[in-house]
């Protein structure tokens, strides 16, 4: 009876006092589960999350890094298995999630309220719910050893026939003129969205609404040009070796080794590109014609959005701290452009891209980003078409007709 | 003792069940755990697979609206399908008789060295170990246009030869397929080895004395009385192949263009990049046929070689 009693206690004791672990301040534990794509600062972004957490105890964090975004949230999506606290890009897949109640709408957040409006259209649903916090304001521009440009006498182009002279000179010195990467997104990024923003969009300003409406023309040769311009890079020797075999992480890094003399790549690569062994300076991308207005890029980088489900007060929670008093931590790393209207924190944005953006924020007419406009089902095509027309598959006015076919048959 | 067991039905009245359905009976409990994952995991995923490859279901969605053959003519008559299809086609010819060659003839030279043939089946075998997506990395640095390959090349005054093994049309596939072997090799070697310890010796020792060459020994001798372990391998490798996914989507991501993508990746590609999913599952069901009528035809004939050889 004794012994019975005396084991009884321990595993009451026992009991009581796992259950107490469980409870921090009064308050049950949490698990957040993330999932975060962040592919040039993963380890860091983990540290973030623990301060968070450290500043949070009742929360733990379970954090994940995901390569694509849409490509690990759908099958998530599709069996109620969303984590709590993911990244998502502007565009309809985040759109959809939202109106079909599988994201919450973080409008009222302090998240929300501390953005500036300007990145809040790309994540809001045709119902006008914000689906998300943009991670930064992002663009696409052209990184360049200064050191080079001196040594040749050449400066920054302004244009597009400026751009080739520059090119043909460091090419002519024996050096990879520039980098462009046409294996995944990253040529979308760049090439075809400023060659979209110059070429196309000041006589579609609508571009957004067109695109939604399946009436965007796209079997135009202005649209040809934007593959005929990176054809004729390569064609005429100025990209790096392997050209076709070169994807996002291959590209940095050939930069960063001193392999080519200019990179044209996302400014959320800054913290990467800009301190490197040689001086690196930035300039806008030139894809306007000789003596047309250029028109730059202002757009969102990947950002955050919250799951409905048991857990959405801590992932608001997070949200706000990550686009608040957390949100210096995550800028400082990356040097990206911030969204938010008060960082509460130092913000480190290197004065070259300062420059850049205040200078980009006084054209009149900017574009957005591919992937904040066209299909989703389209998204893929971009890349496929650039390597098409590259192995000389198809003629830029083939790719084109393609997509512009690709366009319109998502929306039917 | 009786050799039956008595037991009570529901109505309460004695009922006998005899050795062989008590045998029977437990059986079917020993199996039923295994066929339970199989319908579970496999058949039940199949058949609703099946089932939404005929409408218009978005993969997320509850809706899904009756759309027939709709999606199996999109998917086929879509302008890169042809290729696609071209590619895996390609694959499957040059990749299973280069392989099952290979495997062959390393399994007859190890097969009769001794103990240092145990050092030959380890290494052999070691890639096998690795996972497909731990190949596809080590192959893409080595294929990379500054890679080791390319440097190797350089460095023997071989410039010529550096290339943009997995950016050209021409080089894709076969680089592929290299890597694959490199891969599969020595698991396809087990088998056959396996086959050719199965070979009496004493049959070897009587061609000797007959004065049968090695060409013939292996032509008239090893390879039919392997016969099994070939077909084996030849279907293994074909199914293989047929539904590879992993290390194109690592090496090369189907490109450049669509020129090493197979049916395996463009499932993915519908699934997962296009969000198609109802293009996906057509897919996914076209690609099973496809399976199934390469496996049973090749089976047919291999099994009709097997029995004129045997």
């Amino acid at each position: 009876m004794k012994k019975a009693l005396l084991v009884l206690s321990i595993l009451l004791l026992a009991g009581g006092l796992a259950f107490s672990a469980g409870q921090q301040g009064g308050q049950e534990t949490v698990l957040l589960t993330c999932a975060i794509h962040i592919p040039d600062i993963p380890e860091k972004f983990g540290e973030f999350l623990e301060i968070f957490a450290s500043e949070n105890p009742y929360i733990k964090i379970d954090y994940t890094t995901i390569e694509d975004v849409e490509t690990f949230l759908k099958p998530k999506a599709a069996t109620g298995l969303m984590p709590d606290f993911i990244s998502i890009n502007g565009g309809d897949f985040g759109a959809d999630l939202v109106d079909r109640g599988i994201l919450i709408d973080v409008s009222n957040t302090a998240a929300a309220k501390n953005t500036v409006d300007a990145v809040k259209p790309q994540f809001t649903s045709p119902q006008g719910k914000l689906f998300g916090i943009a991670g930064g304001v992002s663009s696409s521009l052209v990184y360049y050893q200064k050191a080079v440009f001196k040594d040749l006498g050449i400066s920054p182009p302004k244009n597009w026939d400026e751009f080739l002279k520059v090119n043909q000179t460091i090419k002519g010195a024996g050096k990879t003129a520039i980098i462009i990467t046409p294996v995944d997104g990253t040529i979308a990024n760049t090439a075809w969205s400023h060659g979209f923003a110059n070429n196309i969009v000041p006589s579609n300003t609508d571009y957004f609404q067109k695109f939604d409406k399946g009436t965007m023309n796209l079997d135009t040769e202005a649209h040809a040009d934007v593959f005929a311009k990176v054809k004729m890079l390569a064609d005429r020797g100025y990209t790096q070796g392997g050209l076709l075999s070169t994807a996002y992480m291959d590209g940095n890094q050939l930069y960063v080794q001193g392999k080519s003399v200019q990179h044209f790549a996302g400014t959320w690569l800054a913290g990467m590109l800009l301190p490197t062994e040689f001086e690196t300076d930035v300039y806008p991308a030139p894809w306007n014609a000789s003596g047309k207005t250029k028109v730059p890029i202002v757009a969102t980088e990947t950002g955050w959005g919250v799951a409905e489900g048991p857990h959405k007060k801590e992932g608001i929670m997070l949200l706000d701290w990550l686009n608040g008093p957390g949100f210096h931590y995550y800028q400082n790393a990356r040097g990206n452009i911030p969204h938010v209207k008060d960082p509460m924190g130092e913000v480190k944005l290197d004065a070259k891209i300062k420059t850049y953006i205040d200078d980009v924020y006084t054209y009149k007419l900017t574009a957005g980003l591919w992937f904040e406009f066209i299909p989703a089902a389209t998204m893929q095509l971009i890349p496929k078409l650039y390597q098409e027309v590259l192995l000389g598959q198809k003629t830029p006015r083939e790719a084109a007709a393609a997509f512009d076919k690709a366009a319109k048959d998502a929306v039917k | 003792m009786s050799d039956t067991s008595t037991i009570r039905n529901y109505k309460g009245s004695r009922r006998k069940w005899s050795a062989t359905t008590r045998r029977r009976f437990s059986c079917f409990l020993f199996v039923l755990p295994a066929l339970l994952v199989i319908l579970v995991f496999f058949l039940f995923p199949m058949l609703r697979s099946l089932q939404y490859s005929l409408t218009d279901w978005d993969g997320i969605g509850k809706e899904a609206k009756w759309v027939g053959l709709e999606n199996f003519i999109w998917v086929v008559t879509e302008s890169s399908f042809r290729q696609v299809f071209i590619n895996t086609f390609y694959l499957i010819i040059l990749y299973v008789p280069v392989l099952n060659v290979i495997a062959l003839l390393l399994a007859i030279a190890v097969y009769n060295v001794g103990k240092v043939g145990n050092v030959y089946k380890s290494i052999l075998f070691f890639p096998n170990v690795l996972s497909m997506t731990v190949v596809a990395f080590i192959w893409k640095i080595i294929y990379s246009y500054n890679g080791i390959l390319n440097q190797l090349f350089r460095a023997f005054g071989l410039e010529s030869l550096a290339q943009d093994w997995l950016g050209q049309a021409g080089t894709v596939l076969p680089a592929m397929s290299v890597s694959i072997i490199w891969f599969a090799i020595g698991y396809y070697l087990l088998i056959y080895l396996a086959g050719l310890y199965n070979v009496p010796v004493e049959i070897y020792e009587s061609a000797e004395v007959e004065g049968v060459n090695p060409v013939q020994k292996l032509f008239r001798i090893t390879i039919p009385l392997i016969a099994p372990s070939i077909t084996i391998n030849i279907i293994l490798s074909t199914i293989g192949i047929i539904t590879l996914f992993d290390l194109p989507f690592v090496l090369t991501r189907g490109g450049p263009g669509y020129m090493s993508e197979t049916i395996a990746l463009r499932v993915y590609s519908y699934a997962f990049v296009t969000l198609q999913t109802s293009y996906a599952l057509a897919m996914a069901v076209i690609l099973g046929i496809f399976a199934i009528t390469i496996t049973l035809i090749q089976l047919r004939f291999l099994r009709r070689r097997e029995d004129v050889l045997l």
